[in-house]
């Protein structure tokens, strides 16, 4: 039960944090209307992991193990992309907000919706497969024992409350405490999913060195265990690193944190009409 | 309140453009990459009992082409199963079986010799059974020992 449970667990908390620390934003970053686009493609994803998963496992297809790598790599990358992307510019429009959008970043946020579907389905459904395929195997084996299925479940369902206690809290931050702490969060979360989806093109064989460990520490965290477990799903750390998973994550996090945690240069000039004075 | 509108406009029609691009592109990844109707293989599956500290493995001659292993997980731990070709690379795996399920992969692999590694508790190098993958014998008639096949 506890291995089943673990599993769901780890899996459930990869996609729930990402998905609720975006929600998180957009409520503080005055478009709590957003959200909706957010749910649309994390719907989109759980729909289409299922369906993908049940056809895999209960009829004769088969999928290609280097394109289900490929996809998860690749799908990690964008993902990592899509959310740096978001955490910068929402930071970036919700800054001197006074309870309303003007003009262009009102606009530029309303034609986003696309964009965050695509975020909420590429977070969820980059790993989607893999938690269906884990899910339909439980289920095709409660014909025999309930216990998988129902751990399995139990797992996934405490992701999604802490997910859900997750979003609360951050909502209660104050505002510059917020961008500040909950952005920083989400790139310590996207450094892991990087060093995630190099791992999955290092198995696809796309990148090489899928062998090479920078560490082995799975003496002191064994991968089964319940720590390793939130570790994994929280900040993606694997007791078994390969050299380009550190390089790639160490290589994102640095610079991108840096830049995040760097204080905005103040606005130049008032948004107020005055006249304009001529030099010569 | 006079902005430089004209770089603005143009990242905003990118960033409208970008979106269901994106989605249709994976939309499409998806669906080539499952598009694979591969028919049934010939042979029957490999059975693989994935326990805590054994590995056992009901054949060790498969046949080229596609085969399947059919994974049980009986013992506690979370396992995960392997295939591996004779330079190390990855055929085909299956990560997170949950002690008490199982699980059918489906790989497709050419004349060589293999190697099939259980990884109770996902580490290490795991327990290895060695797999020899001989060339189809498309001309075989059933019944027939494979006497004449090619060592």
């Amino acid at each position: 039960m506890i291995g089943n449970y673990l599993i769901g667990l780890r899996e459930g908390l990869e996609a729930a944090l990402v998905v609720a620390i975006l929600a998180a934003y957009l409520v503080k970053a005055g478009r709590p209307d957003q959200r909706r686009w957010l749910a649309v493609g994390v719907v989109a994803a759980i729909a289409v992991s299922l369906l993908l998963g049940a056809t895999l496992t209960f009829t004769s297809r088969s999928l290609s193990f280097t394109a289900q790598e490929a996809f998860g790599g690749f799908a990690s990358i964008l993902a990592v992309a899509l959310v740096t992307w978001m955490v910068f510019w929402m930071r970036r429009t919700a800054r001197g907000l006074r309870g309303e959008l003007h003009g262009q970043a009102a606009r530029a946020l309303a034609a986003g919706g696309g964009a965050l579907a695509v975020v909420g389905f590429v977070a969820v459904g980059r790993e989607g497969l893999e938690t269906a395929l884990f899910l339909w195997s439980a289920t095709q084996a409660s014909g025999t024992t309930l216990t998988p299925l129902l751990g399995a479940t139990a797992g996934l369902a405490c992701a999604a409350v802490a997910g859900w206690l997750f979003y609360r809290g951050a909502l209660r931050l104050g505002l510059a405490r917020f961008f500040r702490w909950t952005g920083a969060a989400l790139i310590v979360v996207a450094a892991g999913v990087l060093a995630y989806g190099v791992h999955d093109l290092q198995e696809a064989g796309i990148l090489p060195g899928p062998n090479t460990l920078a560490f082995d520490v799975t003496g002191a965290v064994p991968p089964d265990s319940w720590y390793a477990s939130l570790l994994k799903g929280t900040i993606g750390f694997t007791p078994e690193t390969t050299w380009a998973q550190l390089v790639a994550w160490a290589a994102f996090l640095v610079p991108v944190l840096t830049a995040y945690l760097r204080p905005e240069p103040v606005p130049a000039a008032a948004p107020s009409a005055g006249p304009v004075t001529s030099r010569s | 309140m006079e902005t430089p509108h004209t770089p603005r406009r143009a990242t905003h029609r990118v960033r409208r453009a970008t979106a269901p691009v994106v989605l249709a592109l994976l939309t499409a990844a998806g669906a080539a990459a499952c598009g694979e109707d591969s028919p049934s293989p010939s042979a029957a599956p490999v059975s693989v009992q994935a326990g805590d500290a054994s590995c056992r493995v009901d054949r060790t001659e498969l046949t080229a082409g596609l085969n399947t292993l059919r994974i049980t997980n009986t013992g506690s731990k979370v396992t995960e199963v392997y295939v591996y070709a004779a330079d190390g690379s990855i055929v085909t795996e299956r990560e997170s079986i949950g002690p008490g399920t199982g699980a059918e992969v489906t790989f497709e692999v050419t004349p060589g010799d293999y190697e099939i590694a259980c990884k109770p508790g996902q580490k290490g190098n795991g327990i290895r059974q060695k797999i020899r993958v001989a060339a189809s014998t498309a001309t075989a008639t059933p019944g027939l020992s494979p006497d004449d096949s090619q060592a």
